[in-house]
């Protein structure tokens, strides 16, 4: 028994991460190739570069959402706090805190408000879905009520607005944010004790209490990373749109929701990734690009993106039954 | 083909990705016989049952209904051809009236798409009576007790004219009445020409129900035999050879040697005057370095909840506990198992594994074994590996692939993985809850060796088992309890299955 679980190792998990993406992998390299060959535009270096930093607040929020539809929860309030965290960083910068002050608070208050929403769900059995619900009109109220409801300016040369429109020698920054947070995310999740009690506690989060698992922590702790990396998002946006606005980032929660699931996280909890994460925001983003390119009407992307969430939840279930 | 041949299973084979778990398999069901199928779990039992009800097709081998070979098989054909099961957990719609969850895959009164429900309940009514029964065709599923539901899956399997009736294990959840009830429905059934098979871990009840046995192992089938032509005995050692049985004496005779006297020692574990809310009966008892103290009682006697409170799980209103003399305040399972106890839940799928997880991390699911081997938060993998495979092979557990879910494991697998789960923490007090429910007889001697080792090891270990025929042999004194309270203290001489018994029910000692 020994041997036969040293051959079949390596060669498992290159077969199970193949048999994950490719798929969906297939379905982003197709959209890829046949956008390019009705406008070239499509594969420019500018607006692959646009996709990519377009996907940035998407891809933070998604890997937040990635924790907690792992616990088996969901976090509707992500738009919203965005926005509120906007509002508040930009006031705070209007009052002449340091740069760095700042992003620490924000990141800070989003996660004791992450820790919070995390606290209520576990300790109340409330669905995770109302609570949220709550809060996502809680936080676009309190972002409007902020500054009765007018945006707060950044001056345009603050240096804080670098952090969604600087470069890196040729990297735009959000980028760079981007990729060390998913490095950060996908340690978490594969190699730390607290990543493998989200997957337990998302599994059967009777079985992990009763091997001395605290479902609270943990869900406080899923929760809270959604929430912070939520607050960088919001941080990002205002800084790309030099002032902190009421109604930013608005549907972002279904985005973010819509990648996760498309990146094969199972709905029910308990099993998914992080990589999986990336190739959906990927896949949304350049979806989105590609109606903007072919001059589709705005509002049907919030249909695409709806169907998206729904047909990537029933393959989810297909493959589910199947194995 | 003989006359009264309803099905014909012929060379079935069937493998699941590289792992073959039917061998050539025939098997020939008469009809209005009962047909007991025993077998470990992992013999192949159910697998057999999936074909025939044509949730999987075999990879090769024939089915035949009623002398027709069955070319495209499956859910639908199975159905159509008389061929019901009636599931270990039940399948009917809580919410539905009796009458509704019997014709549920029939809607044979619908007009224009419509249910009339009246008549549907009048049609019911009579096929209830008509088997001799006295439910309420109207009233939902939910209002009756479960004994009930489960006659109203038989109802409903004689109301979509089932000429075969798989029945898995049946009485794994209703009580001694209950199970006589049911002796009599199968024997209705028989006299209407309906053949059973009868899937038990009960040999006593495959014994009194059937008229033959086939016994399955490493999913090749053994043997058939007549019942009146074989004995209980024989047949386990088809099952497992003899292995079980002298495990069994083994344990009985060293548990008897080596009992003694724990009075003036110091106890590792003890519980003082335990409550659970005011006014509640009081439970003490102490528990002694390499002793295993049986608790038994019927369903309701308070076992479960002494192992909530005991880990934490409920609140106390009042009482003690104490860890090698020094009491502790243990709020949850986490608080628990931070001083040393851990535990193997009663229901392995619902309390004990996380089912779409890997082996290893099942067996390192426990979040004390995981600290003490990370560092800085982060697991060291290799030691996880190692640990995990150190009890894979001890406690043999079968399985192709560290990474693979537990979901696909037999029921005796899994619990070896939810025991070895308890085991990676290095416990001092170890709480087994049923350990050995619904697992087939090798994982049983498994347990029983492993328990009889670890009592070497000097761990204190808490019993908790409804199986009266274990009780004894593994336990070195053993606690019946009754509404809530401790009502005998017996040693291995006073616990016999009849004095236990007697106290269960609430009488006094014989």
């Amino acid at each position: 028994m020994n041997n036969i679980d040293q051959l079949k190792r390596g060669q498992g998990r290159l077969k199970k991460a193949i048999s994950n993406y490719l798929g969906i992998v297939l379905v982003l390299i197709v959209i890829m190739a046949v956008s390019t060959a009705i406008n070239p535009v499509f594969i420019k270096t500018s607006n692959l570069i646009n996709i990519l930093v377009n996907s940035c607040t998407i891809a933070l929020a998604g890997f937040g959402m990635t924790f907690v539809i792992l616990t088996g929860g969901i976090d509707l309030s992500v738009g919203a706090l965005a926005a509120f965290i906007g509002v508040f960083a930009a006031d705070l910068l209007q009052n002449n805190l340091p740069i760095f002050a700042v992003v620490i608070l924000g990141l800070l208050l989003g996660a004791a408000i992450g820790a919070g929403i995390g606290w209520i769900v576990a300790k109340t059995n409330i669905p995770a879905f109302i609570v949220t619900l709550g809060m996502m009109d809680i936080f676009r109220g309190l972002s409007i009520a902020y500054n009765d409801g007018y945006p707060v300016p950044i001056s345009l040369d603050n240096v804080f607005t670098e952090i969604g429109n600087g470069k890196l020698g040729t990297v735009p920054i959000p980028i760079i944010i981007v990729i060390v947070v998913f490095i950060v995310c996908y340690t978490l999740l594969k190699k730390t004790n607290i990543g493998r009690n989200v997957f337990a506690i998302g599994g059967n989060a009777e079985a992990a209490k009763l091997s001395g698992i605290s479902v609270i922590k943990t869900t406080m702790f899923a929760y809270g990373i959604c929430s912070a990396l939520t607050a960088v998002a919001g941080m990002i946006l205002a800084a790309r749109l030099y002032s902190g606005l009421p109604s930013a980032a608005e549907g972002l929660e279904l985005q973010a929701i819509a990648a996760v699931v498309l990146g094969g996280t199972s709905f029910t909890g308990g099993d998914g990734d992080i990589v999986g994460t990336v190739i959906g925001v990927l896949l949304l983003q350049v979806l989105l690009n590609v109606m903007v390119i072919f001059s589709f009407p705005a509002f049907l992307q919030y249909v695409v993106q709806g169907s998206i969430i729904i047909l990537a939840v029933l393959y989810d279930f297909i493959r589910k039954k199947r194995f | 083909m003989n006359e009264d041949t309803i099905v014909c299973l012929n060379k079935i084979n069937k493998s699941f990705s590289t792992v073959q778990v039917l061998f050539d398999v025939d098997l020939e069901l008469k009809k209005g016989e009962v047909h007991a199928i025993v077998g470990e779990n992992g013999a192949g039992k159910s697998t057999l049952m999936k074909i025939l009800m044509g949730v999987y097709p075999p990879d090769s081998g024939e089915i035949i209904i009623d002398d027709i070979k069955m070319k495209k098989y499956n859910v639908n054909v199975a159905r159509d051809n008389g061929i019901v099961i009636i599931p270990q957990e039940l399948s009917l719609v809580p919410a539905y009236t009796v009458a509704e969850n019997i014709f549920l895959s029939q809607r044979g009164t619908a007009k224009f798409g419509f249910v009339s429900g009246r008549k549907m309940i009048s049609q019911a009514d009579a096929l209830i009576k008509e088997l001799g029964y006295k439910i309420d065709a109207g009233i939902r599923t939910d209002k009756l007790p479960i004994a009930y539901r489960q006659v109203v899956s038989i109802v409903k399997a004689v109301a979509e004219n089932a000429k075969v009736i798989i029945m898995d294990e049946p009485t794994s959840s209703i009580s001694k009445d209950e199970v006589d009830e049911l002796m009599k429905i199968i024997d209705m059934l028989k006299k209407r020409g309906t053949t059973i098979i009868y899937i038990s871990h009960l040999l006593d009840e495959v014994f009194s129900v059937s008229d033959r046995v086939t016994v399955l192992r490493d999913g090749k089938l053994v043997t058939t035999l007549d019942k009146k032509s074989t004995t209980q005995r024989e047949v386990i050692s088809f099952m497992v050879g003899e292995d079980l049985l002298k495990t069994q004496q083994e344990v009985m005779e060293k548990t008897k040697k080596e009992s003694k006297d724990y009075k003036n020692e110091e106890p590792i574990f003890e519980i003082s005057n335990l409550r659970r809310k005011e006014k509640e009966e009081e439970v003490s008892l102490r528990l002694h370095k390499g002793e295993v103290i049986g608790i038994t009682g019927l369903v309701g006697s308070g076992k479960t909840e002494l192992v909530r409170t005991i880990i934490g799980l409920d609140k106390k209103s009042g009482g003690q506990i104490f860890i090698e003399g020094k009491g502790v305040n243990l709020t949850s399972p986490k608080s628990a198992y931070k001083k040393g106890i851990a535990i193997v839940p009663e229901d392995r799928k619902l309390q004990g594994l996380v089912l779409i997880r890997s082996v290893i991390e099942n067996i390192a699911l426990s979040d004390v074994y995981r600290k003490r081997i990370s560092r800085a938060g982060f697991i060291n993998q290799k030691k996880e590996k190692k640990d995990a495979l150190n009890y894979v092979n001890k406690l043999k557990i079968r399985i192709t692939s560290l990474r693979q879910t537990v979901d696909n494991l037999s029921g005796g697998n899994q619990q070896k993985v939810a025991v070895s789960k308890a085991l990676m923490v290095q416990p001092k007090i170890l709480i087994l809850d049923e350990p050995t429910r619904g697992i087939d007889v090798g994982a049983k001697a498994m347990i029983y060796k492993l328990i009889m080792e670890l009592k070497e090891q000097g761990m204190g270990i808490l019993f908790f088992s409804s199986d009266i025929s274990e009780i004894p042999f593994i336990s070195d004194r053993v606690l019946v309890m009754r509404e809530g309270k401790i009502v005998a203290k017996l040693n291995t001489e006073q616990a016999t299955i009849e004095n236990m018994l007697n106290y269960m029910a609430g009488g006094e000692s014989v």
